[in-house]
């Protein structure tokens, strides 16, 4: 799981490498069925916390996959080589990612608050990084 | 005659031995302390042996690489990998230090691991370090400045600090509080209880030393005790055992020196 986030969902992205890694996640996700925790003992357990850690950030790599290949813009430390450009007309929301029982993801998005809580301060318009 | 006893697990088994299943170029032999607090059996040593081109440099490498690939059930802390956490300090090879800052090559033969010593041992190579807790949070390590001044008790303003000032935290603000040092020390080992050891000491220093803070004064008539201070008898084991390189030691005299001339 590490390995397949490190190499095919890193910073600089394209759609068919996180196709790959999505393919390669599947496989991975299949054996984790056949988990074994060696340690059985109640005190100190990190054979199990560490297991427990590694079913969370399952979890976490499926939802940051599929948030990856959706968004179809470069913003930040997404970078997808083919849509180089950021794209502020359709991809100003925050991507939200639903991972139900069965281990689907499906995806939506919510809009971003672009004014600030009081009138202490003037919000920022969003403007392109030019540095 | 009188007769002693040895306190109920202090004495140490010979445990398991895990060899290499195939010949390596550069073969390393660790040997691991290991305690089990479910079950009433006494410690015992394991036996390790892992292959350095399979391996990163550093002793943490090997336990991750023991616990990855040849036995899950040993125990140990660890986070940052790079000595800024404070997590994997152990004994190794006599020395108390950060297993992810010690490298393998500088043990010649086997490496022995053993918890850090005079501390009870929740399990393997974890000890218990609550009491060295209490006795930090008793030092009050926080910023406390109380003032008169209306101005600045009403202003958002952050505190200033001059470099020069700041430079007198040198040598103190990075202890990373692994309590390698005050596990060294004998009279850690026989005070523990009321003595609060180097470490703790380090970091009354540093609050002691930093400009921003008007407690200077509390601070010091606080540990100014026969106990909790001047248990330190400058045998220097501190100083010796620190992974980061600082110097407990000097800094513990600094606070002798400053309560003689201030208070």
């Amino acid at each position: 799981m590490q390995h397949i986030m490190q190499q095919k969902c890193a910073v600089f992205r394209t759609h068919d490498l996180i196709s790959k890694g999505i393919e390669e996640y599947l496989k991975v996700e299949s054996s984790m069925d056949d988990i074994d925790i060696k340690d059985k003992s109640l005190i100190f357990n990190t054979d199990l916390v560490e297991a427990l850690e590694l079913h969370n950030l399952m979890a976490q790599s499926k939802v940051t996959l599929h948030s990856a290949l959706n968004r179809t813009e470069s913003r930040g430390a997404h970078a997808r080589e083919d849509y180089k450009e950021r794209d502020d007309n359709n991809w100003l929301v925050h991507s939200l990612a639903w991972l139900n029982d069965k281990g689907d993801v499906s995806m939506g998005s919510r809009g971003v608050h672009m004014n600030t809580l009081t009138n202490h301060v003037q919000p920022i318009p969003p403007k392109r990084r030019v540095y | 005659m009188a007769q002693f006893t040895l306190p109920a697990n202090s004495k140490i088994t010979k445990g398991k031995t895990h060899q290499l299943k195939e010949p390596a170029n550069d073969p390393k032999k660790l040997a691991i302390y290991r305690w089990d607090p479910e079950d009433d059996k006494n410690p015992r040593i394991d036996n390790y042996e892992i292959d350095q081109e399979k391996c990163g440099p550093m002793v943490l490498d090997a336990l991750m690489k023991i616990k990855n690939e040849i036995d899950p059930t040993l125990t140990f802390r660890r986070s940052c990998r790079e000595g800024v956490c404070g997590s994997c300090a152990m004994n190794i090879d006599g020395v108390n230090t950060l297993a992810c800052l010690k490298s393998m090559s500088e043990v010649k033969n086997e490496i022995k691991i053993y918890p850090l010593p005079h501390m009870r041992v929740v399990k393997d190579l974890v000890p218990d370090l609550s009491k060295a807790y209490e006795q930090l949070a008793s030092i009050k390590p926080w910023l406390q400045r109380k003032t008169t001044n209306e101005e600045e008790k009403n202003s958002r303003d952050e505190k200033k600090q001059s470099p020069k000032d700041r430079e007198k935290l040198d040598g103190k603000w990075e202890c990373v509080l692994c309590f390698c040092c005050t596990t060294s020390c004998p009279s850690y080992w026989w005070n523990g209880d009321e003595y609060l050891g180097p470490a703790v000491l380090l970091q009354a220093a540093r609050w002691v030393s930093d400009s921003r803070d008007s407690e200077r004064k509390e601070r010091l008539k606080a540990i100014n005790d026969s106990l909790k201070l001047y248990r330190c008898h400058s045998i220097m084991n501190c100083t010796r055992s620190c992974p980061k390189g600082l110097n407990p030691a000097k800094e513990i005299a600094g606070l002798k020196k400053a309560i003689v001339t201030e208070l």
